[in-house]
């Protein structure tokens, strides 16, 4: 599952390897260090130290989830995003790949917060952390679908050559332009579920 | 590990003047894959290897081998003796 933006003029935004090194970088580990700052703030107790740490950690969720957006009208988010017909042979080839190692590291990391959610329920004389809330659980599945946008595009980061700067401006500028249509089933689909959801409540209650 | 892809795309693309965002647009690809080909960076599928050959209207191995190709210094300096 993954995530591409169009942008609105169609034209993909020219991004360094490096600041896409950077940018994923940022996205991996600043979410789940900025989750566990806001998360576990109340340990440092009621005061303004509590406050501040909390308010860190939300500003780096906010720097990370900004770090997303830079990334996703980019080429290497569009080999990961776009639809399959709307790719060649090597972006095909490549988002194979990225999808293989995505799907490694996210299967490792789901069976070790498994195992590690069986010790922390099992036994109580570890007192180990677990997530008991709302907040937790919802903060959580914000990280996952973050990761699962971002791992195959990481791995392309750090594997995919750098060959921009053998362009010459004129050969970048006259890359097919794709402006975004406006897609009124799917429009009709959210408007049409929104709709369902409200019927639905209205009745129930 | 599989072995590296030779090809002569840059030249074949210089005698022919053409820009790799035209060839890119006659066998159909991004202008960029065809940067990552030159490079050896990237093996094409067989079926772009067909397309390139036909499009220089050449045999495959003309354009693509698993060993490097002679330059063309060598082969003129053969031709000459």
């Amino acid at each position: 599952m993954s995530f591409y933006m169009r942008t609105a003029n169609g034209r993909t935004p020219r991004r360094s390897r490096t600041s896409m090194r950077l940018a994923t970088g940022l996205i991996l580990a600043g979410y789940p260090l900025g989750a566990l700052l806001a998360l576990n703030s109340g340990l440092a107790g009621e005061g303004s130290v509590s406050f501040a740490l909390s308010l860190a950690g939300l500003a780096i969720i906010a720097v990370s989830v900004f770090a997303f957006f830079y990334i996703a009208p980019s080429y290497m988010q569009r080999i990961i995003g776009e639809q399959l017909c709307e790719l060649d042979d090597l972006e095909r080839d490549l988002r194979q790949k990225a999808y293989a190692f995505a799907y490694h590291v996210l299967t490792g990391l789901v069976a070790a917060a498994i195992f590690y959610l069986a010790v922390a329920n099992d036994d109580t004389r570890l007192t180990l952390w677990a997530p008991d809330s709302y907040t937790h659980w919802n903060t959580i599945f914000w990280g996952v679908l973050l990761y699962c946008f971002t791992l195959p595009t990481a791995y392309l980061a750090w594997t995919m050559p750098d060959i921009s700067d053998e362009f010459a401006e004129e050969e970048l500028e006259a890359e097919p332009v794709r402006k975004p249509g406006v897609r009124w089933w799917l429009w009709g689909l959210i408007v049409a579920g929104g709709l369902a959801g409200f019927i639905l409540a209205r009745m129930i209650t | 590990m599989s072995s590296p892809i030779y090809n002569r795309l840059p030249v074949l693309r210089a005698e022919r003047s053409l820009s790799r965002k035209a060839l890119a647009d006659a066998v159909g690809v991004n202008f960029q894959t065809i940067g990552y080909l030159e490079r050896g960076d990237y093996s094409p599928s067989l079926e772009l290897a067909l397309k390139l050959a036909d499009y220089f209207n050449l045999p495959v191995e003309m354009i693509f081998s698993l060993k490097p190709f002679e330059p063309l210094s060598q082969i003129a300096n053969k031709g000459g003796q």
